[in-house]
Parts: structure tokens; sequence; C-alpha cells
């Protein structure tokens, strides 16, 4: 019995070992240095024949390794795939220091990368605090969400 | 046979007499030369040329060049003595000397108006030039010392006035008079011809045929996207077509991704998509070309312009049949 389990899993690591060996090719495309915003950004184009639309961690690792700096500064989005496979495009932007990247990006995409936390609690109650704190004035909004919490 | 060694000794006799004349020329030209650079060095000597500021970018040019004017005499010498050139170190200096001289260039371009300028200056002696607002737009350029000098009139007047009225400055406000500029009146107006021109025109760049003349006549290769962008939008239409490269662009220029609303999910289904455009489809093409408009407008002068045209006719024809009896 145990055998037929080993076998039966064999062929599933199999795959993932010859999907992974799938080249992958990476173009960026209307590259522009933003100097206000500290940052490199562009158009990336996936290529991968034969594949899933390759993961955004994946992605990062390789465009750090393209333009000569660490994973941590990079940040990708927007990455959808066209008709058929085989081709994405997204977006990327490469900061310059973990500081201004902190500093830049929207809250969601830190979320994301895993530098920042999502707010806790649903929608409804993020909206109702909020209502809540309207009444107040100063200080005692700070206060009173640290009450309530 | 016999005339070719006469005519090469007549060529050869000419040859050392024009050499002759040059070396004397060149002779009178160095000594010239020696008379006017000895009191000069005396002058350096005795300290009354100051260098201690460093050489400008003027002088430079000018050592360099005769420098490189002697060592191009000595490379003659050279070859002319029939020595050996190659590995002298008079090569490595010519050509370390050209490619300075090279580099200057860039800089010497963008030196090239001031220079100009004071020439001209210097040729014409000191004539002032006429009132700021005749000719000579160059003489515009941005004067931060301007700035700085109307700073310290305004305080001047600050305090003036501060004594007399008490005041800070005085109710009316005066524009400052900077150099006058041309007032285009018409500036934004644009006639409703001109619209109308212009609307034709880039609807007639839009049109097959245009794009396709542009396409043949341009040099650049021909750029063919088979699969077209992300938002999927390829052979629905002129019109879809083109708003779906719009979306593309703005999506990849502002790094966003826009969704599709629900209208444009209906249109996109509702026009089954055709993967190739029939020859029907383009039809209307030639109604947005831009001349058919001047052309309407042409015949329409030639209906409205009848009446004068008979009265011509009647005027003229008796003229023209007498021309005919003849």
């Amino acid at each position: 019995m145990p055998n037929a389990s080993r076998s039966r899993q064999l062929p599933f690591i199999l795959s993932i070992n010859m999907a992974d060996a799938a080249t992958v090719t990476i173009r960026t495309r209307k590259f522009l240095t933003n100097r206000l915003l500290q940052r490199k950004q562009m158009v990336v184009d996936v290529i991968h024949p034969g594949r899933a639309t390759v993961p955004k961690e994946e992605l990062r690792e390789k465009l750090a390794k393209m333009y000569k700096s660490n994973k941590e500064v990079v940040s990708v989005f927007g990455f959808k795939t066209h008709f058929g496979g085989g081709k994405t495009t997204g977006f990327a932007l490469i900061y310059d220091s973990v500081e201004s990247l902190k500093k830049f990006e929207p809250k969601y995409r830190l979320v994301r990368i895993g530098l920042a936390e999502a707010p806790k609690g649903g929608r409804k109650q993020r909206k109702e605090k909020k209502n809540r704190a309207k009444k107040l004035r100063g200080t005692k909004k700070s206060k009173a969400a640290a009450g309530k919490k | 046979m016999t005339d070719s060694p006469i005519a090469t000794t007549e060529a050869t006799e000419n040859k050392p007499s024009e050499l002759s004349v040059l070396l004397k020329d060149l002779k009178s030209k160095v000594t010239e030369l020696k008379t006017q650079l000895k009191p000069i060095i005396q002058r350096y000597h005795d300290g009354e040329i100051k260098t201690s500021k460093g050489v400008s970018f003027l002088e430079v040019k000018y050592q360099l060049m005769v420098q490189y004017i002697t060592e191009l005499a000595f490379y003659v010498h050279l070859k002319l003595s029939g020595k050996q050139i190659e590995n002298h170190p008079v090569v490595d200096s010519l050509v370390e000397l050209r490619v300075i001289l090279d580099k200057m260039k860039p800089i010497e371009n963008k030196l090239k108006y001031q220079i100009d300028k004071l020439v001209r200056t210097a040729v014409m002696g000191t004539q002032k030039q006429p009132e700021v607002g005749d000719q000579d737009p160059l003489a515009f350029k941005p004067n931060p010392m301007n700035l700085l000098a109307r700073d310290e009139e305004g305080e001047e007047e600050d305090e003036e006035e501060g004594d007399e009225e008490g005041q800070g400055k005085s109710g009316v406000y005066r524009p400052p008079k900077l150099a006058p500029v041309v007032y285009d009146e018409n500036k934004g107006k644009k006639s409703k011809y001109e619209r109308d021109q212009e609307r034709l025109r880039e609807r007639s760049s839009r049109s097959r045929v245009i794009r396709d003349l542009m396409v043949d006549m341009n040099d650049a290769p021909e750029e063919v996207d088979a699969l077209g962008g992300v938002n999927e939008g390829m052979g629905y239409g002129e019109r879809l077509d083109r708003q779906i490269k719009e979306k593309d662009d703005y999506e990849e220029n502002n790094y966003v991704r826009l969704t599709t609303t629900r209208k444009e999910k209906q249109r996109m289904n509702a026009k089954n998509r055709m993967r190739f455009e029939t020859e029907f489809d383009n039809l209307n093409d030639f109604n947005n070309l831009v001349g058919i408009q001047d052309v309407e407008r042409e015949e329409n002068e030639r209906f409205k312009n009848v009446l004068n045209r008979k009265r011509q006719r009647t005027e003229s024809g008796a003229g023209r049949s007498k021309k005919r009896s003849r």
C-alpha cells in the first residue's frame, strides 16, 4: 500500500520539475528612472510558453538579478496574461532602498510583499470605527482607538 | 620616349624654383616671427604678463594648435629626409594633440554664441545697442542679477513710502516693465474653417487608405503585432480596435489596470469578432479624406458663379466670334 501511494506521488513531482525547466524570458519596456520617487519603473513582458503564469515572487527574484539589486526593493503588480497563454504583461518598480519603498508604495502592495500588516477587522468594523472617531477631536481619537482595542 | 625625359627635367627644373621661392618666404616669416616674439618673451621674464590664474580655454586652443603645426612641420621634414617614421614619438604626440583638439570642439560650440558676441562688439567698437525692443531676440536672455537689483530697490521704496504714508506699498499695482513681448490677439481663437479642417485632417489620418500610404512611404520597418495588447483587441473593426489600443497605451503609461465596464463587455460580445476584415467593411473610407471637402466647395463655387460667367461669355463672345471669322 505505501508503495502504491509513493508511485502515485512521483509523477506529480516530476511534472513540477518539468514545468520549472521551461524557459521564462523577461523583457522590459518603457524603462524610466523616476528620481522624484526614487525608483525605476518599467513595463515587464514575461514569455512563458507551456507554463502557467509566473508567480510574483519568482518574478521579483528574476528582476532583482537583472537589475543588480536585491529582491526586497522590487515591487511587481498588474500582471495580465494574453489570450491563449504564453505571454504576460505587468509593471515593476525597483526602488533605491527599502526606506523609499516603504515611503512610496501603497499599503496593499506592502502587505503583499510582507512589509506591512493589513488592518484587522472586516470592512464593516473599520467603517464603524471611523464613524465613531468622527465624533471626537484630537488626541481623544487615538485614545478611543486604543481603548476599543 | 625622348620627349618625356625632357618634359620631366623641365618639370623638375620648375619645381626647385617654386620650392626655393617657398623656402625664402618661410625664412622671411620665421625672422618676422622672431622679432615679434622677443619682446613678449622679455615681458614674460620681467613678470608683466601673469600666468598665475591658469590658462583660459581659448589660450589652450592656441597653444595646442601652434604645437600641432610645429609637430606637423617636423613630421614633414622627417618624411622628406627619408627617415623612419614608425614608432617615432612625434606621431604619438600628433595623435594626442588631434584628439584633444577634437574634444575641445563641442565645448567651443557651446561657447560659440558668447565668443561671437564678444568678437562682434570688439569689431564694431563700443556702439551701444539700440532700444531693447528692436532687434536681436537673443538679447533677452535670463538675467538673475536683474532680480537682485529690483529687490534692493523695492526695499528702499518701501522705506521711503513707509515714512510718507505709513503703509507698505502704494495701493495701485503696477506690473514690472520687462522686455516687451509680441502680443498675439488671436492666439486661442481659431476660425470655424480652421477647426473644420483640423477635424477632417484628423479623421483622414485614421482612414485605411492614408494609413497604408503612410506605411508604404515610411522608411521604418513595418510592425505587425499578432496578439495585440493585453486587453483582447484585434479584428473588432476600426473603432473598437482603436479604443482598445488607446486603453492599452493608457494602462502602460500610467501603471494602472483598468476594468472593463459593463458596456464595453457588451460591445465586445455583441460585435462578433472578425478575424479578417472583409472588403466591404471599409467602403466608406473615402468619406474620411480631406480633399473631398475642397472638391465639393470648388464645384459649388462653379455653380454659384454661373450667372457671372454667362454675362462674361456674352460680353467676350462677340469678340471671340470676330476672331474666328478672321
